[in-house]
């Protein structure tokens, strides 16, 4: 850009923004509901992290840099690495899985296909640390396996090994869902058209299918990374000595009172988990859009060739089995009197939950129940005004959408704990703030599908309605929203699920009086009652099973009652 | 299909005339620099007219409907609908029809609902939303349909739709952005047809884009033609093809031969311009900045030339093409290129490339335009 051009330029974008600004103050709703939004999004997603870097630095008598070498000890790099190594172990074998199971499931003629996808479901749709939970079951000192089958006593299991298969196991499906869209697009034709040219099965999945997927597994690599890092349930459950960012920042703060310590672990996340979902979301996504070039192709059906899909089918059993195996044994382990001495079928772990238990399970769906609808239609709401309005601070919207999504729990949890416990803000230990951090961490996902099905969407129907006298809300109400339809289900279910499974960002904000069910579960598991927290992990499921039924039966309806009636 | 005569009795008019002020628009380049989209822009369009935009791609047509719809605000000038000024009127206050290309149907609604939204939206009373929705879809022959969702008509079928949906709310102005192109040939001269008697009868104000010029000349009381927007020329079908004041407008409008001649003197009201070895006389048009010694292009459309024995031009067949209604023969008269046609074929036979033939000039129908610097 040349000098004299910056000037022009400056000058048109100062006059665009003040039409822009005259034009919105003509739709008083519309800019009171974007100003709102502006403020809220600052409050809950900015400015709690900003309270959060400020305490490593600041504190009442100003910079406190002494402090900073204090806690930037051996001891600490050590949990840094450990978080490190942990985030790219997992990240390696999650994504290498993932990747073969997307392969079998989206490029052969495999049989199973739908069990397999579904079984890949459980992990997504569960709390964190069922895997963990059942872990100790397995192979713990009194497991089924360990003691029970191979007869080892004083089995250890806790430390880097297990967290790594356990992690592995529960976030696999994540990066194959990352996957298979990628590769279910990689046309068919295309290696078709290498094989015709005489190429072998290895070489054009060597050359074309490999490098086609490339950014996916890339951004697959770095979504496993951070869902690792900030991964508070299972190490909280089986580290053991192995001590991670997530864990320790927790630990600092609730156990010793130690803020800026614990501020600095939390930091300590925040810095690679975002830059790697920035470079995941901002570099890869651009680039992977190459390859989606068009509709799956019909021509091609896969591949048939038994030496490829028996190997496969073999590993993808074995894989789904494993997740079986994993959910089967809390299952279990939820009617039987004592583990690994007694294995009675009882109710009792019902019964404790029933009688004692049962307010957690009813305060977590009540915040799930409260903050879904208003984070599916938020995010609607907000996917609407990126990609059809215009305004003074788009960008800085988007981006303060974002943050709260890629920042850690654990960051979001102390930011909210700092910035919420005096007043005028006072909201630590009510239900808002739980429901509060619900509805801001889970309203990017729903922004995003709002986002992508609106691009599909031709502008000019907005557009009619407007010219048919509507207000922007009125469109957005009766005419964009309605074509968002599947969006705002993946929403909706979205924010229901992690509203109910998510545990290292509420576990700062729980209070007695609000207590949530994964953090009870994870309390049972400390106390030992593991039969009681596996009952409480099935209840979960449960539940969550039956509102994701419910709410596409609710979706279908609302869409289907318009064509009964013809 | 008497649509429009039964439209008449169905819907009031409430239009209004339609100015447009010197308007600009102009768009950020990437490299930093203001592109116009639309450049010093006026138009006046009296109460009940169809005027059309016509240009090529680009020429920055959809921009100025935009702007007149008020999805686009312009960079500067003034824009008024009768005595208001409503530059920066949001588009849902503007009381306007729109059609679109795509004719943006809303794909949840059933027919009957598309066409009750703006009623609906309006707050018009239950009864009445409804005796208004009915007749339009009478009139439009839609009342089969009114259940289905659009997805489930034809292309026609929702392009009915959609001009029901923009005239039901009996609109100031109406606006159309190339509303047919989605539409085949035969359904889109039909169409084009039964457009123009309704907007007669009903008597709205329209702006009509396009960039077909036999749409254009077809349905419009007047044509603004356009390029890298800036307006060339604004007239009737019949001045614009007739009196064409630049290149530009004699080549989007039809076929033209631009035929090199040069002004010799002037008589009367006519200037004498020497053209291949001839003296033809040419109207003075006022609107044309020429003078006595100028060079000139002669905007000769193909048909202006007859093959004639006593014709007063000489000129080399190169090339014939049979088209049936008519011969098209292209030739070279002195060293200039020339196109025309022949209509007449059925009683002289048709010539062969390479014969030379005479020609006479219907000198009244030619026009000088400047010649190309
Ligand atoms: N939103 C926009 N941003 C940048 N340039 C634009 C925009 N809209 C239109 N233009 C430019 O303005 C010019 C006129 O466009 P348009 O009015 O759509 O032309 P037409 O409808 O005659 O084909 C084109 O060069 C186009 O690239
Ligand atoms: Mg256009």
């Amino acid at each position: 850009m040349q000098r004299g051009n910056t000037g022009i330029a400056f000058q048109h974008q100062l006059k665009t923004q003040r039409t822009r600004l005259k034009m919105l103050s003509k739709e008083p709703w519309l800019l009171g509901i974007i100003i709102l939004l502006f403020i809220s999004l600052f409050l809950f997603s900015v400015y709690p992290i900003l309270q959060v870097l400020k305490l490593t630095v600041y504190d009442e008598t100003g910079f406190q840099f002494d402090k900073v070498a204090e806690v930037l000890n051996a001891h600490f790099f050590q949990i840094l690495w450990n978080s490190l190594q942990l985030g790219i172990l997992s990240a390696v074998f999650g994504t290498a899985i993932g990747f073969v199971f997307a392969f079998a499931v989206t490029r052969t003629q495999m049989r199973g296909k739908k069990f397999f996808h579904l079984i890949a479901m459980l992990p997504i749709i569960s709390p964190p640390f069922v895997m963990a939970l059942s872990m100790i079951l397995l192979f713990g000192r009194n497991g089924m396996i360990s003691s029970g089958l191979l007869g080892i006593e004083d089995s250890d299991i806790y430390g880097l090994t297990s967290l790594v298969v356990i992690q592995t196991l529960g976030f696999f499906p994540m990066a194959y869902l990352n996957l298979r869209g990628v590769l279910e697009s990689i046309d068919g034709a295309l290696e078709d058209a290498s094989l015709s040219l005489g190429a072998s099965r290895w070489e054009v999945f060597r050359t074309v299918t490999f490098p086609l997927a490339l950014p996916a597994i890339f951004s697959s690599l770095l979504l496993v990374f951070i869902k690792s890092i900030e991964d508070f349930g299972n190490p909280m459950v089986i580290a053991g000595d192995y001590s991670t960012l997530a864990v320790q920042a927790y630990l600092e703060i609730t156990g010793m009172y130690d803020l800026k310590a614990g501020a600095f672990m939390a930091v300590a996340i925040l810095f690679p988990s975002l830059l790697a979902y920035m470079i995941q979301k901002y570099w890869l996504s651009k680039k992977s859009f190459v390859t989606v070039t068009g509709k799956p192709s019909q021509a091609s059906k896969g591949i048939g060739d038994k030496r490829i899909v028996w190997p496969l089918f073999a590993f993808c059993s074995l894989l789904t089995g494993s997740v079986l195996l994993f959910y089967g044994t809390v299952a279990w382990g939820a009617f039987v009197k004592v583990w690994g001495v007694n294995y009675t079928l009882t109710l009792d772990h019902f019964k404790y939950i029933f009688t004692l238990g049962l307010d957690s399970v009813k305060n977590s769906l009540i915040m799930a129940t409260a903050s879904t609808p208003i984070t599916a239609l938020l995010g609607m709401l907000i996917a609407y005004l990126i990609i059809r309005k215009n305004f003074v601070g788009k960008k800085l919207m988007e981006f303060s959408t974002i943050l709260t999504f890629a920042v850690p729990g654990t960051v979001v949890g102390i930011g909210y704990v700092l910035a919420f416990n005096e007043k005028p803000l006072l909201l630590t230990g009510t239900a808002a703030i739980l429901i509060i951090a619900f509805t801001f961490r889970n309203m990017t996902v729903g922004i995003e599908a709002g986002s992508n099905s609106l691009r599909q969407v031709d502008a000019s129907i907005e557009e009619a309605s407007t010219s048919l006298g509507a207000n922007s809300l009125t469109t957005f109400w009766r005419v964009s929203l309605p074509l968002m339809k599947s969006a705002m289900f993946s929403g909706l279910v979205y924010s229901f699920v992690r509203s109910m499974t998510s545990i290292s960002a509420v576990i700062f904000l729980v209070s007695v009086n609000w207590n949530l069910m994964t953090v009870s579960i994870l309390s049972q598991v400390e106390s030992s009652r593991l039969g009681v927290a596996a009952a409480y992990c099935l209840i979960l499921i449960f539940i969550i099973l039956i509102v994701i039924g419910f709410l596409e039966l609710i979706v279908n309806r609302l869409g289907s009652s318009k064509r009964g009636a013809h | 299909m008497a649509l429009a005569e039964r439209m008449e009795e169905t819907l009031s008019t409430n239009s209004s005339s339609v100015s447009m002020r010197d308007l600009v628009k102009t768009y950020l380049s990437a490299a930093g620099e203001e592109n116009y989209a639309v450049k010093h822009f006026s138009l006046d369009i009296q109460p009940g007219k169809l005027v059309t935009l016509l240009g090529p791609s680009g020429c920055g047509k959809t921009t100025t409907l935009r702007m007149l719809a008020g999805f686009d605000i312009p960079t500067s000038g003034q824009i008024r609908f009768g005595q208001s000024d409503v530059t920066f009127t949001p588009p849902n206050k503007r009381d306007i029809g729109m059609v679109f290309q795509s004719y943006a149907l809303f794909p949840h609604l059933t027919i009957y609902e598309n066409v009750a939204y703006g009623l609906q939206i309006k707050k018009v009373p239950k009864e009445e939303l409804k005796t208004r929705v009915n007749r339009v879809l009478a009139l439009m022959h839609l009342e089969e349909f009114k259940d289905r969702l659009p997805s489930q008509l034809s292309g026609g079928q929702q392009q009915r739709v959609a001009l029901a949906r923009a005239v039901v709310t009996e609109p100031k102005v109406l606006l159309f952005d190339e509303p047919l192109s989605n539409l085949d040939a035969k359904l889109r001269e039909y169409m084009r047809d039964e457009l123009r008697k309704l907007q007669q009868r009903l008597g709205i104000t329209s702006l009509y884009v396009t960039h077909d010029q036999a749409e254009a000349m077809a349905i419009s009381d007047q044509v603004v033609i356009m390029t890298k927007g800036v307006i060339q020329q604004v007239g009737s079908p019949h001045e614009i093809y007739t009196k064409p004041v630049n290149h530009f407008v004699a080549d989007f409008m039809g076929k033209a031969n631009f035929l090199t001649g040069k002004i010799e003197g002037r008589e009367k009201d006519a200037w004498i311009v020497s053209l291949e070895n001839n003296r033809i006389l040419v109207k003075v048009d006022r609107n044309i900045p020429v003078q006595v010694a100028d060079a000139v292009d002669c905007v000769v459309r193909p048909e202006f030339f007859t093959l004639d024995e006593e014709g007063e031009f000489t000129a080399r067949l190169t090339r014939a093409t049979y088209l049936g209604t008519y011969v098209e023969y292209e030739a070279v008269l002195g060293n200039q290129d020339v196109t025309f046609v022949d209509y007449a074929h059925h009683q002289h036979g048709w010539r062969e490339a390479g014969t030379d033939v005479k020609l006479r000039l219907n000198q009244e129908a030619v026009r000088i335009i400047p010649a190309r610097s």
